[in-house]
């Protein structure tokens, strides 16, 4: 009887695994993580799962793919622009309600001509992507930079991130509609879980570094070394978020150029060029490394 | 030095492969065999297992051999290819060469006990 509820725990890891690989190989994996000798255990160990979900991020990534390069970097940039336009919305959506929180109820309209279009517009862009439409999210993303531009320079004149997200994401939708026959799309429900991993990134609440005390320090720290511990133990098995998460850096460093700072205060500060340096680099090595892999096949 | 610009057969790849050298086995049986070959230096998890078997199978180091219905699940064996065989050769010659360079040279009081000078590949782990 044990063995049964812990089959059921099994197969309900076994559902992160893609569908069609569950399909040819959920009986076999089963098999295997049970074994031949009887046991009393109820609960998978944590090895095990752990394993389990690594493999599973693994197939996602495209290892057991023909070409698991060609995966990797044209579902990576997929999912990069996918989620430099989440990035956007988010942003957009944060200083919104700021906006009205600090006085624009007292004047909507404008709140709304300076920010609002935009919000929408690259809403629109995104949804479009996420839908798989992608050629209607290329032109809504040109348009999500040009058309509230027109309405309002308020974005582009203060270069805040959010103006700069349709426009990183536009050449990353175009280049992706060169993706090769043989390179199946990103599956929708995992390029929201992904997107929502890299917004989760953006999300650790690093502030706590700016304050004067201690504690703030330690726990900021801490929030920190343990989201990019996570990250990292991610996407070291699926390698698609090394490459997704470099554009989303990107809005920082532009954010911060647009703020007229010196070259010394860019390479400081850790938001701007440093971590987006950092972030090609491991996508880069990724893309090498994976491609060193294919290398050796028969 | 060598043959082939291949790079060295990572460690689980390796015992993965040599498991199967007495013949075919199903999943579960690699990875008790692992863990004897590499005097369990190497567990192997199932999802670790099935990620070198995926990459073995992608590269045509091994191959399916065969499926039997066990406990109402379908068991699936695997075998070494015959490319399986000579590129697991040519890493044990790789890693008895390099064994050897140092073995050769260690003076007999730095020798791991039991060892009997001969070139021995249990100590090297491929890179």
């Amino acid at each position: 009887m044990s063995s049964d509820v812990l089959e059921k725990r099994y197969r309900m890891l076994l559902r992160a695994y893609p569908a069609g690989y569950r399909r040819e190989r959920a009986d076999e994996l089963v098999d295997t993580l049970i074994g031949d000798e009887p046991t009393d255990r109820r609960w998978p160990s944590l090895r095990e799962a752990a394993s389990l979900i690594r493999g599973a991020l693994r197939v996602h990534g495209g290892s057991t793919a023909a070409r698991p390069t060609a995966v990797l970097l044209w579902q990576g940039i997929h999912l990069g622009a996918m989620a430099v336009l989440a990035l956007g919305v988010l942003i957009g959506l944060d200083d919104l309600v700021e906006a009205f929180q600090f006085g624009g109820f007292s004047d909507p309209l404008t709140v709304l001509r300076n920010q609002g279009v935009h919000e929408v517009m690259v809403i629109a862009a995104l949804a479009a992507l996420v839908a798989g439409r992608t050629r209607t999210a290329a032109v809504l993303a040109v348009a999500a930079a040009v058309v509230p531009t027109v309405i309002s320079p308020y974005l582009f004149l203060n270069g805040l991130p959010q103006w700069w997200a349709p426009v990183v994401a536009t050449p990353l939708i175009l280049v992706g509609l060169w993706r090769p026959a043989d390179v199946p799309p990103t599956p929708r429900a995992n390029a929201v879980l992904v997107t929502a991993g890299i917004l989760a990134l953006h999300l650790i609440p690093a502030g706590g570094f700016r304050r004067v005390d201690m504690s703030s320090q330690v726990v900021a720290a801490t929030m920190v070394i343990v989201g990019i511990v996570a990250f990292l133990w991610v996407a070291t098995a699926d390698q698609r978020l090394l490459i997704a998460v470099a554009p989303t850096l990107l809005l920082g460093t532009l954010h911060q150029l647009g703020n007229d700072m010196s070259t010394g205060e860019l390479l400081r500060r850790p938001d701007a060029l440093p971590s987006l340096a950092v972030a090609v680099l491991i996508a880069g090595g990724a893309v090498v490394s994976t491609r060193l892999r294919q290398r050796t096949r028969a | 030095m060598r043959s082939t610009s291949r790079p060295a057969l990572r460690e689980p790849s390796y015992f993965v492969l040599a498991a199967l050298l007495g013949g075919p086995l199903h999943g579960y049986a690699v990875i008790k065999r692992v863990s004897e070959l590499s005097d369990e230096r190497v567990t192997l998890a199932a999802g670790s297992l099935y990620s070198v078997i995926d990459r073995l199978l992608g590269e045509g180091l091994i191959t399916a051999d065969g499926e039997e219905i066990v406990n109402g699940r379908a068991r699936r064996y695997y075998r070494l290819t015959d490319e399986g065989y000579r590129v697991l050769a040519e890493e044990a010659d790789r890693l008895a060469r390099a064994a050897r360079v140092v073995m050769d040279r260690l003076p007999n009081r730095v020798l791991p006990q039991g060892s009997t000078r001969q070139p021995s590949t249990a100590r090297i782990r491929p890179a």
